[in-house]
């Protein structure tokens, strides 16, 4: 049986990645189709789509943005990930295995790392630039891989931790982008850059929303 | 950004048309392109859709009240002026001509 609320998670997503201008009605469509009897997987595909839409919108319409938000996410991420595991290896290494370093020490490091990163980007970019930083942080794993996988480095590599770069590039990485996003959003009173933007624009009429 | 009316774009002006300006929001105009071509769309594709045209100056959208059934979220009802009006007829007029003279298109319906 299907849950009475729609869920969270898209719905959290939408309103922190997608402008306003489009995410509150469309919200409100989404939820009237659900209570009227769609699936939540109809509901993820809807939010997915949208997402996806606002992302390719924002890059279309602000490339230099899009290049700003890589910049300062990768300048971030890399190198907070870069510094903390260091730090980490140097004490933790000397009292676990360096498989156990890897697994509990680096990728929680490196999923805070990507979070601040996400979290960065959030705050000082339009809503979907997030968006831009997770899917940038997606395709270059996969061309990085592709390229060790072309130069045979990758069969040199202990299988741990080429599954470890796996789930850290294409899990990890994005999540904690997200996750910091989201993070970032949760606070929209406070100077962020959408506060900043709705200042600026006059065409848009804030909503009005009740309860 | 472009100018031409692409034909999503041409369908989405005609579901707004075919609506009344309280029924014209996404849910509606995506149902009733639905119904009328069997094409599914995505409310997403509806709303970036509706939004270039705004851009374009072609649609105009108002904020209506919230509602608890929407989860506490507004309706934004669109409605195509007189620009757009000028830009559909437009597309029909090349449409038609186009169709004039083809003799495969000539008496069926299919």
């Amino acid at each position: 049986m299907k849950p009475a609320n729609p869920p969270t998670l898209p719905t959290k997503l939408l309103e922190s990645f997608v402008p306003q201008r489009t995410s509150e009605a469309l919200l409100g469509d989404l939820i009237e189709q659900y209570e009227a009897g769609r699936s939540r997987t109809w509901y993820w595909q809807q939010v997915i789509l949208a997402l996806a839409i606002s992302a390719g919108r924002e890059l279309r319409a602000s490339k230099l943005h899009a290049a700003r938000a890589v910049v300062i996410g990768s300048l971030t991420g890399a190198s907070l990930s870069y510094f903390t595991t260091l730090l980490a290896g140097r004490f933790v290494g000397r009292f676990v295995g360096v498989y156990t370093t890897y697994y509990l020490v680096f990728l929680p490091l490196s999923f805070f790392s990507f979070a601040a990163s996400g979290w960065i980007v959030r705050r000082s970019h339009p809503r979907a630039m997030v968006l831009i930083w997770a899917g940038f942080c997606v395709v270059a794993s996969v061309v990085a891989f592709a390229v060790c996988a072309w130069l045979s480095i990758l069969a040199q590599i202990p299988a741990p931790i080429v599954v470890f770069f796996l789930v850290l590039d294409f899990i990890i990485g994005p999540l904690g982008v997200l996750a910091g996003g989201l993070w970032g959003s949760s606070d929209t009173d406070n100077a962020s850059y959408d506060t900043h933007r709705k200042r600026t624009e006059t065409s848009y009429t804030p909503l009005r929303r009740s309860g | 950004m472009g100018d031409r009316l692409e034909s999503f774009e041409l369908m989405i002006l005609l579901a707004v048309l075919r609506l009344d300006d309280k029924d014209a929001y996404g849910v509606p105009i995506s149902t009733e392109i639905e119904q009328t071509t069997g094409r599914r769309v995505a409310l997403a594709t509806v709303y970036a859709a509706l939004e270039r045209l705004e851009d374009r100056g072609w649609v105009t959208s108002r904020m209506g009240e919230s509602t608890a059934e929407r989860g506490g979220r507004a309706k934004r009802y669109f409605r195509v002026n007189a620009e757009g009006v000028r830009r559909v007829r437009e597309a029909k007029r090349a449409l038609v001509k186009m169709w004039r003279g083809i003799r495969e298109l000539q008496g069926g319906t299919t």
